[in-house]
């Protein structure tokens, strides 16, 4: 993903974070590709752009894990699409990675508030 | 998922589901792009600009199709499977380097899957019985005799008492050689059979492979005997026909029926027949020379409980021991201890020590071959370094490169290792046929089972890191983008300096270690001269051994076994081609029945003892021993058994040193409890002979003392015949004139004292010779190969500077003079290194080495001028190519 305004040597800590915030998308129901990149767009008030290019990777990548079932459906519309939605693996998945990121987003927030 | 249905999921989805899969990603992708470009008209675009956004958004469909499979572990494989097929096009290449290293690495991994082989199958794993790992044998020790042991046979009802009243086993079995004559066809030949107690079949976990085992009947008197066959001898008695079940066999005049043929991996003993034989069996209270046919002493086997250590079994027997002994006090020692062992410990005997230091070996020759190959893999990294940096340039990453070219070693490495399981399928067989007789138990089955199978895979895949990391993280140092732009033939010239340098350091090290195999081989190898050199006291070539086997209970007096014997003397003397024949008890080089002496009017502290055998006059000169004073026995002291002995001079010199032995007496202890035989009886020394090394050459001469065959009718006798031509050739002769006395009387295993030294003495250092000696040829063929393909790739990377020299006016000799100091460098360095690690390894092998130091000075020298010599003379010929640079070809070459 390449977030706006982001510098490049945050990338790599921004990495690992794409997959807990696909995880957090899909959990509120089943959601095909394009709407989970339009709602972190959206959530995030258009701060994070996900590129199709890491989007699509990352979630065959959880799917491989088997955090993520994915089937086949209809469209309101009326055309086929791939849904995804969390296994209860990647409900597990979601809920240490969601605790590890308040973790270390605390200790990160501690460390900028007393370190002068 | 299981992994199995997982590997059947990716090769059913590999096959058919490639193209769906890519469908629908396709599709996934399309529905987005579509979904894109909606939102966009939704906005206000035109349809046409909504669909150019979202396409231009999305990016490479292409890049993010192929992004979103790297995601997936199948795609992973197919890599490997690509990067193989790949490495497998480069190994076809370059096939000359590519045929070396999978030799190199056959040798290396093919001599390491045999001696791993033999050490799993025959040493470590050679019984297929159940819980062979517990298998324990039973000894009775005695804690003031000097090596602790006491015996390690049993009467059946001690073994019984064991069996009955022990917590540490979960059971126990008694056996007992019984060799039993078997007439057929008018011929007779001795069996080896085995008394086995009724539980044996059932606590070995083996059951005939045709017929039944023993039944509780079986082993009443009054039911008709029977007998089981080992397969060995079904085999080439009867052919496998499985129709002998039911057959009578005669065995000591007894019919028994044979009820069964147990299979291939029961060799208890080596027998060739099992007989039963009843707990009950009664312990006779004075022993006569028929009971002492059947067998009186068992050898105990137990299975240990699991979790019973050895030190609890051994006190655990011991109580039992205490007890046994309080009713038959004579049969034990005073201070009275049991022992047990393991039954795969009791087997290996010394031939462990031998195949350790062989593994070592083949480790460093494994190292050999490995360090060769990565000499010749990072040659063909520098040649390929532009085809690097080109992949780097397009975007592989380093860790992919790396990859790739370790999935070329690993390809590299699985032709290795077909070709070394080649090798090891068809080596074992002959290191088999090669190992010292007796060394492996009966029953090991020594061939490439998946265990050695496993190991050459493992072994290969670790040679893999091993010869193929080093190059591979050599070919991607530094900055390969430039190594691309810079325009010069192979590469830039610092990379290809430092390959240089590195490969240097390797055929250093393979140097290094040939040294040291070199010095293993040169060391056993004097030991094997100094073994062969020793005079063993007696001219082995052109003597014939034979024992004679007497039917039950015949033949029990003195005076007819010298009847007998002087008749048989007498013909055999007369056949064409013998010079002596003569009777004795024990075969010289075997050991010889031993005893303690009494020697009237000298006083000692400690038992004074000698080995005695019971001979016939012409013993003397059949065996080539020297009289040096006094007489030899004659025809007249076996007719009428004199009590005179004749003595060796170890014997003389031990016992009467500075006097003389000749007129005193000599009493053998041992008469005074064998049945039928002189008791209290004093032998007059008549004679003085020279010494004989019966116990080996590594052991100094026994004190001897001969008796003439006539003094106790007790013993087997066997037959000792000097002749003019080749012993074989006589044997049937001796068969017939043996036959012509009396046919039931066998000659068993006639053979040539030559042969049986060769295989008793001489057979275990021959193995150690044979193998270091390959060993230590093999790797020092390797390092040769290594030294002269480093040399002759420096020499091409000298070229130019080679030309320049010459160029500016410097002499061919001092060209040669260049190229060969650098060659000699690298063997100095590898020479140096090889030396200290040989005073390590000669250390280690101190025990190996007998009759030169280990240390031994010759050898060093002279390995290290061999391999100095064969060194430099590998370094010539790429040298003399050096000076025979045109310095104009070599310049325009700029």
């Amino acid at each position: 993903m390449t977030p706006a305004n982001v510098s490049p040597q945050s990338a790599d800590i921004l990495k690992g974070t794409l997959d807990m915030l696909i995880l957090k998308v899909v959990a509120f129901g089943p959601i095909h590709g394009y709407a989970i990149s339009q709602r972190i767009s959206q959530i995030s008030r258009e701060f994070f752009q996900v590129t199709q290019g890491s989007l699509y990777p990352a979630l065959h990548r959880l799917e491989e894990r088997g955090w993520l079932d994915a089937e086949w459906r209809d469209t309101p519309t009326g055309r086929e699409a791939k849904f995804y939605k969390l296994t209860r693996t990647g409900r597990k998945q979601l809920e240490v990675a969601v605790s590890d990121w308040e973790k270390m987003s605390d200790a990160v927030a501690l460390i900028l508030r007393t370190a002068h | 998922m299981s992994i199995a249905s997982r590997i059947r999921h990716f090769f059913r989805r590999r096959r058919e589901g490639r193209a769906a899969d890519a469908h629908q990603l396709d599709s996934e992708m399309q529905f987005h792009i579509e979904q894109q470009s909606a939102d966009y008209i939704a906005q206000g675009h035109s349809p046409d600009e909504a669909r150019r956004r979202a396409a231009a958004q999305f990016g490479s469909q292409a890049a993010v199709i192929e992004g979103s499979r790297d995601a997936r572990w199948e795609t992973r494989i197919e890599q490997f499977v690509q990067d193989l097929r790949f490495g497998f096009r480069v190994l076809g290449k370059t096939k000359r380097s590519t045929i070396l290293s999978i030799c190199a690495l056959a040798l290396g991994i093919g001599s390491s899957t045999i001696i791993f082989t033999i050490m799993y199958n025959g040493v470590l794993h050679p019984f297929a019985y159940r819980s062979a790992d517990r298998l324990t044998t039973l000894h009775l020790l005695d804690s003031a005799a000097p090596n602790g042991e006491k015996r390690s046979v049993f009467y059946l009802d001690e073994i019984v008492a064991f069996r009955e009243r022990n917590h540490s086993f979960e059971d126990i079995v008694g056996y007992a050689n019984w060799f039993v004559l078997y007439s057929h066809d008018g011929v007779w030949e001795s069996l080896h059979g085995a008394a086995i107690t009724p539980n044996t079949l059932d606590v070995l976990g083996m059951q005939p492979i045709i017929g039944r085992g023993f039944a509780p009947d079986d082993y009443k008197h009054s039911t008709p005997p029977v007998v089981l066959l080992n397969w060995r001898l079904w085999h080439s008695l009867y052919h496998e026909d499985p129709s002998v079940i039911g057959k009578q066999i005669t065995l000591d005049d007894v019919p028994r029926t044979i009820v069964g043929v147990m299979p291939k991996r029961f060799q208890h003993l080596g027998a060739d027949i099992y007989l039963p034989t009843a707990w009950d069996q009664a312990r006779p209270a004075n022993l006569t020379q028929a009971d002492m046919r059947q067998p009186q002493y068992f050898w105990a086997t137990g299975i240990i409980k699991k979790g019973v250590t050895a030190k609890q079994a051994s006190e655990d027997l011991t109580l039992i021991a205490q007890s046994l002994k309080a009713a038959h006090p004579d049969d034990f020692p005073k201070d009275i201890r049991m022992g047990t062992q393991l039954l795969t410990d009791a087997v290996v005997g010394n031939l462990k020590d031998t195949l350790v230091l062989l593994i070592v070996a083949v480790v460093l020759l494994l190292l050999i071959a490995c360090s060769n190959v990565a000499g010749l893999l990072l040659a063909q990294a520098s040649a390929r370094s532009r085809e690097i940096a080109l992949r780097a340039t397009l975007g592989a990453s380093r860790a992919r490169l790396v990859r790739q070219l370790l999935t070329e070693s690993l390809a590299l490495a699985l032709a290795g290792c077909i070709a070394g399981c080649a090798l090891a399928a068809i080596g074992v067989k002959y290191v088999v046929a090669a190992l010292p007789p007796g060394r492996i138990p009966w029953e090991a089955d020594v061939s490439l089972n998946r265990y050695a199978l496993v190991f050459a895979v493992s072994v290969s895949l670790l040679t893999t890191l091993f010869f193929g990391l080093s190059p591979a993280l050599h070919a991607i140092r530094g900055d390969l983008a430039r190594r691309l732009a810079s325009s010069g033939g192979t590469g830039n010239a610092a990379n290809s300096g430092s390959g240089a340098r590195f490969r240097s350091a390797l055929v250093a090290c393979q140097i290094a270690l040939s040294i040291l195999l070199l010095v293993t081989a040169g060391l056993s190898l004097r030991s094997f001269f100094a073994l062969t050199r020793v005079d063993l006291g007696i001219d082995p070539h052109n003597v014939l051994l034979a024992d004679l086997q007497f039917p039950a209970q015949q033949y029990g007096t003195t005076e007819q076994k010298r009847q007998f014997f002087s008749e048989l003397l007498t013909r055999v003397s007369a056949i064409p081609g013998v010079t002596h024949a003569a009777t004795l008890i024990e075969s010289p080089l075997q050991g010889a029945p031993f005893t303690a002496i009494t020697i009237p009017g000298s006083v000692h502290g400690e038992e004074w003892n000698a080995n005695a055998d019971i001979v016939s006059a012409d013993y003397f000169d059949s065996l080539g021993l020297h009289l040096l004073k006094g007489r030899l026995l004659t025809p007249v002291d076996e007719d009428s058994a004199r009590f005179v002995a004749v003595v060796s001079r170890a014997f003389a010199d031990r016992y009467f040193p500075g006097a003389d032995p000749l007129g005193h007496t000599v009493k053998l202890n041992a008469f005074d409890t064998l049945p039928d035989s002189p008791r209290n009886a004093y032998f007059e020394i008549v004679g003085v002979v020279s010494d004989l090394r019966t116990n080996g050459p590594k052991q100094a001469s026994p004190p001897q003392v001969y008796l003439p065959y006539t003094v106790t009718p007790f013993g087997d006798r066997s037959l000792i015949v000097r002749t003019s031509i080749p012993p074989a050739n006589v044997v049937n002769s001796l068969r017939l004139a043996v036959a012509a006395i009396d046919h039931n009387v066998a000659l068993v295993s006639p053979r040539a004292l030559e042969d049986n030294l060769n295989e008793n003495v001489y057979a275990a250092p021959r193995f150690s010779v044979l193998s270091f000696g390959l060993c230590a040829s093999v790797g020092l063929l390797l390092a040769i190969v290594g030294i002269f393909s480093v040399m002759a790739y420096t020499v091409s990377l000298l070229t130019h500077e080679v030309g320049i020299r010459m160029a500016l006016g410097a002499p061919r000799a001092a060209i040669l003079r260049m190229v060969l100091g650098y060659g000699a460098r690298i063997i100095g360095a590898g020479v140096v290194l090889g030396l200290a690690g040989s005073f390590v390894v000669a250390r280690a092998m101190r025990t190996e080495v007998w009759g030169v130091s280990a240390f031994d000075p010759l050898t060093f020298v002279a390995v290290a001028a061999s391999v100095i010599a064969i060194g430099v003379s590998a370094c010539y010929i790429p040298a003399r190519r050096a000076t025979e640079v045109d310095p104009n070809i070599a310049l325009r070459h700029e």
